[in-house]
Formats: C-alpha cells, structure tokens, sequence
C-alpha cells in the first residue's frame, strides 16, 4: 500500500463561465478504519483562491500551514492578495524543497483572476505542475473521478448547473472507492460570492 | 606487529626525509627576500618605519609583536629608547586648527567633555592653543599622534552616509521623468578623455525587462548594486514565476544599500540610483539614496546641478498642468523633450547624442521592454528641441 493512500481522499476540481468549483469527501481513515467524517481536505487561501491537499492527511495539515505562512507574508510585504497562477509556482516551489523526503500530497489549486478568468491546476508530491482547462482530480478515487468527469463535462457551465455536475461526478466516483466517502464539500466559487455545501451520500 | 612497525618506520623515514627536503627549499628560497629587505630597509629607513607602524596596526596581535621586536632592533640601533620618536612628531601651531580637527575635537570631548560643535569660535580658538600646548610637549596619548579619523559628533549624523551623499553630489547628472503612459530616465556621459570609446560605457542599465536603472556617483559600485538587484528579480522570477513589481525590487535594493550603512568592514554605496519600471500598477519612478531610503517621485534630478534641474523640472510640471486640463500628467513624447532640455541646462559643451544617455519605457513595449535610444534616435530628438 503507498502512504498517499493510508487516510484515503478524493478531490475534484472544476471550471465553469467565470467560475469553478472544487470538492472533496470528508472522510479520514487509517487504512480500512475509518476515524472521522467530517475531515476537511479543501482550505481557502483568500477570498477567490481554494487549495485541496489529498494523501497523508497529517503531511497536508502542515503543508496547509507553511504556504498559509507564505501567503500572508506575502500579501504583508506586497500589499495585496497572490494570483491563482503565481501561489501553484509557490507550491511547486515548496513541494520540490522537499524533493529528496517529500510531503505525501498532491494538491489541486484552483482561484478567480483579477479578471474572473477561472484558474484550475494539480501537481505531483515534488511540485511539477499540470494546468488543465476543464477539470483536474487527485486522491485514491481519482480513476473513478477521471471517468465520472469525462462523461459529465460541459464547457462554459454557470454556476448552479457546475454545482450539480460536479456533486454528481464526485459521489458516485467515491462510492467506487473504499478509501474515500462519507459525504462531500463543495465550493462553488463565482467573482461576487463564495457558495460552500456539505452532501450527504452513501454514509458508510 | 612486525610489518605495523616497519610502516611506521617507512612512514617516520619518509616524513623526516620529506621534511629535511622542504627545509632545504625553504632555506633556498629565503636567501633573497632577507637580502631584499635589508636593501630596501637601508634605503629609506624613515618611510619603512611609518609603514611598519600601519601594518602593525592592521595585522594580528601575534604578527605585530613579532614586527615590533624587530622594530625594536632597529631603534635600539638608531636612536635610543624615545617613545614617540617611532611616529613623525610634527610640532604644531594655532594654524593646524582644521587640519588636527578630528584629533582636537577628540581630545575636548575625552578631557573636557564638551562637544566641538558646541563651542563659539572664540572658545575654541583658545582651547586649541591649549591643545597645541599639550601636544607639542608630546603630553598625549599616541592615539593623537597617529592620527584620527573622525572626531565625536552631537548630532548623530552619521558621516560616513554624507560623504556618499557628497559622493552622489558630485557626479553626472541623471534625472527621471514620470509621464502618463511610461517613465524616461537619462543622464550625461561625460568620458574621461576622448580617447575613451564610448559605446563601451552604458550608464543606463536594465535589472529585469520592464525595470531599468540610472546612477549618479560611483560606477563601480552602481555596477555591484546592478549585480546584486539582478539577482534579486531572478529568484523572485523564479519562486513565483511571475516579474517583479518595481515597489518589491526597490525595496529590496534599499534593503541592501542599507545594510551597507550598518554592517562591519564595509562602506555605504557612494551611489543614488533612479529606477524606472512598468508593471501592472503603472509606470513609477523611484530614487534610492546610499542611506537606504526610497521615494517615489514624478520627475527627479540627482548629481551635479540638482537644485537647477529640479527647479526647471518643476516649472516645467507645473506648466504642464496649466496647459493640458484634462491629464495632469505629461505625455511620454514630451517627457524625452523635458529630459533633454533639461540635462542641456546644466550641461559643459555642446550636447549629442554620444554625450547623454537616454532611456524610456511605455505602455506601447509589447513585453514593456525598456528600449534605449540610439545615438541617432536622442540626434532626432535634439533636432525637434531646437
């Protein structure tokens, strides 16, 4: 068993018209055990900028931590709020710091430009990037959700309608995978609001 | 055992045989230099000794008390057993009130505790006769004799940033102009001699692509500044693969110019630089001074002629903002005209494009690319200022 699969996660990202959504079940294992369902993978950076660590849950926390610490020098000394693109080359950074013993995470980032233009990426443990223009996925149901996704999406989606692809794509990928379910929390982010939902699935 | 000790031996045989060969070198080499010195020694008996001294200083304790026993030979040889007779004992007179100012205002403030600067003229006319009475009985402690650098100051003006500023005072002119679509920086070339070839000598240089610089002062150390503000965009460009704002790289060569203000063994940066960029908050121009502070201004002037550029820059802003009501700030076109207007104010001879440099940045530059004219193109503009 690889270590980024000890908690078991799944992480969906996704672009809409002048938006995206990025989601994420809640459950946290240790191997087949499952310990909570409430767990949190997805944080926010600021007001438009979301980022999901999946793998070892204990080495995303602390990852979590550092790039928060970076960012909030970082919009100390600059005097404003990082773009979407120039925090994943942080992160990039960061991770291939530790290219020799590194965080067991691969992340999915995904923001709003300054000019609503929607910014969605995903990287490996070691920091090598892969933009992508319509959806990214990461964690153990990531095969399912590569699957779920290709079917479901639809360029230039508003809102409500990403919403409702993107809950579907990701409960029925996690009730393919054992490592991951128990729900699902869901961003929908568009320039005027943040819409944050907590799904209910197959609860076990 | 037995073959241990015989490679201890082999190895004992080797290390004396190895070491009775360097001796050999070593006297070998010696012969001549020991020769050399004694020459030399012979020769200008007086100025090896005040060299002696410096270096005794500058060096390590154990290397000047070595230096020291043989300068003690010397003397015994010479004269006998004077303290003072090491250092050139000047006598002095009322005369050498500012040449012995460091020294004089050192003695008021350790015996009289009063500062220099505190004194009328009078009062310290006195006191110097007092100081000259003392020093020519060779009363004092040898610190005085030996000479002083700086004397203590009240104010906490540190001296070694206003001699930078002096530094910057007394160089080519530079100045920098903010308009409403770009920023242009320029400066006077002035070469040495005319045998100096100058398209090797670029006083404007770029840090990154939308950012250039401009100096007034000391070339070598602009050149240490360019060296290490380049690097600086570089690893910025590199963590967040993103340019750097102009405000970041400002800050960060204020930082260093700074620290060059405080650090050990080091002296300020004997240079002011004008820093022109465009990124996405706009043109800016920013002046840094050697004490490591930073200003953003709309049109500024540094070096020779300052107060005289600034004040024609200033009519010439406010002249601007009579005459085109509906932007407050110049065009770029008519900022190159101010800039070389400008420059030709103050400028000894006649100006061409070979003697000044001239640079500018717009919003037209696809990737906002500082372009530097060519001699031909500063002759186009020269010729519509006439």
């Amino acid at each position: 068993m690889s270590i980024f699969e000890y908690n078991g996660s799944a992480l969906i990202a996704m672009v809409g018209k002048n938006c995206f959504a990025i989601a994420s079940d809640r459950r946290l294992g240790v191997q087949l055990q499952t310990v909570a369902t409430d767990f949190k993978r997805i944080n926010q950076v600021h007001d438009r900028l979301f980022i999901g660590l999946s793998g070892l849950a204990t080495d995303a926390q602390t990852l979590y931590q550092r790039l928060m610490f970076r960012h909030k020098l970082y919009q100390l000394r600059e005097e404003r709020d990082m773009k979407p693109e120039t925090f994943a080359s942080l992160v990039s950074a960061i991770l291939y710091e530790k290219r020799f013993g590194p965080y067991f995470c691969q992340p999915v980032i995904a923001g709003l430009s300054d000019e609503d233009r929607p910014f969605i990426c995903t990287m490996d443990s070691i920091g090598a990037k892969e933009l992508a223009k319509d959806f990214v996925v990461a964690g153990t149901a990531s095969e399912s959700l590569y699957g779920a996704c290709e079917a479901m999406f639809k360029p230039d989606m508003e809102a409500e309608e990403l919403f409702e692809i993107v809950s579907q794509a990701l409960l029925s990928s996690v009730d393919r995978d054992c490592l991951s379910g128990w729900g699902g929390h869901v961003f929908v982010v568009t320039p005027t609001e943040v819409k944050e939902r907590i799904l209910k699935g197959r609860m076990d | 055992m037995g073959s241990d000790r015989k490679s201890e031996e082999k190895k004992k045989s080797r290390k004396r045989s190895a070491s009775s060969d360097s001796e050999d070198e070593r006297k070998g080499k010696r012969h001549r230099p020991v020769e050399d010195e004694e020459r030399k020694s012979r020769r200008s008996d007086k100025k090896e000794k005040s060299k002696d001294k410096k270096r005794s200083h500058k060096h390590s304790k154990h290397h000047s008390d070595k230096e020291k026993k043989t300068k003690d030979k010397h003397k015994s040889k010479h004269h006998k057993g004077d303290r003072h007779s090491k250092i050139e004992f000047q006598e002095l007179s009322t005369d050498d009130y500012f040449s012995k100012n460091n020294e004089f205002s050192t003695w008021l403030k350790e015996e009289k505790d009063v500062f220099f600067s505190d004194l009328s003229s009078e009062s310290a006319r006195q006191l110097f006769s007092d100081f000259v009475k003392v020093w020519n009985k060779q009363k004092l402690e040898s610190k005085y004799y030996e000479g002083i650098a700086s004397g203590p100051r009240p104010s906490g003006k540190l001296v070694q940033i206003e001699h930078a500023l002096t530094a910057v005072g007394s160089g080519q002119t530079s100045l920098g102009i903010k308009a409403a679509n770009g920023v242009v920086i320029a400066t006077e070339k002035k070469l040495p001699s005319i045998l100096v070839d100058e398209t090797s000598i670029q006083k404007i240089q770029l840090l990154t692509p939308n950012i250039g610089v401009v100096y007034s002062g000391m070339g070598p150390d602009f050149r240490v500044l360019v060296r290490k503000s380049r690097k600086q965009a570089e690893q910025y460009h590199r963590l967040y693969k993103e340019p750097i704002p102009v405000t970041q790289l400002v800050r960060e060569i204020a930082a260093v110019m700074q620290e060059f203000t405080q650090s050990g063994g080091v002296r300020p940066f004997g240079v002011s630089l004008l820093v022109a960029g465009f990124d996405d908050k706009g043109p800016q121009l920013y002046q840094v001074d050697p004490s490591g502070s930073y200003f953003s201004w709309k049109a500024s002037a540094m070096g020779k002629n300052v107060s005289n550029a600034k004040t024609f820059l200033e009519k010439r802003q406010i002249r601007v903002i009579i005459y085109s009501r509906y932007t407050e700030d110049m065009e770029l076109d008519d900022a190159v005209h101010t800039a070389i207007l400008t420059l030709k104010e103050g400028f000894e001879g006649q100006i061409s494009g070979k003697n000044i440099e001239i640079g500018i940045i717009g919003t037209d530059k696809k990737f906002r690319q500082v372009s530097f004219l060519t001699p031909a193109e500063i002759e186009d503009y020269l010729a519509e200022v006439e």
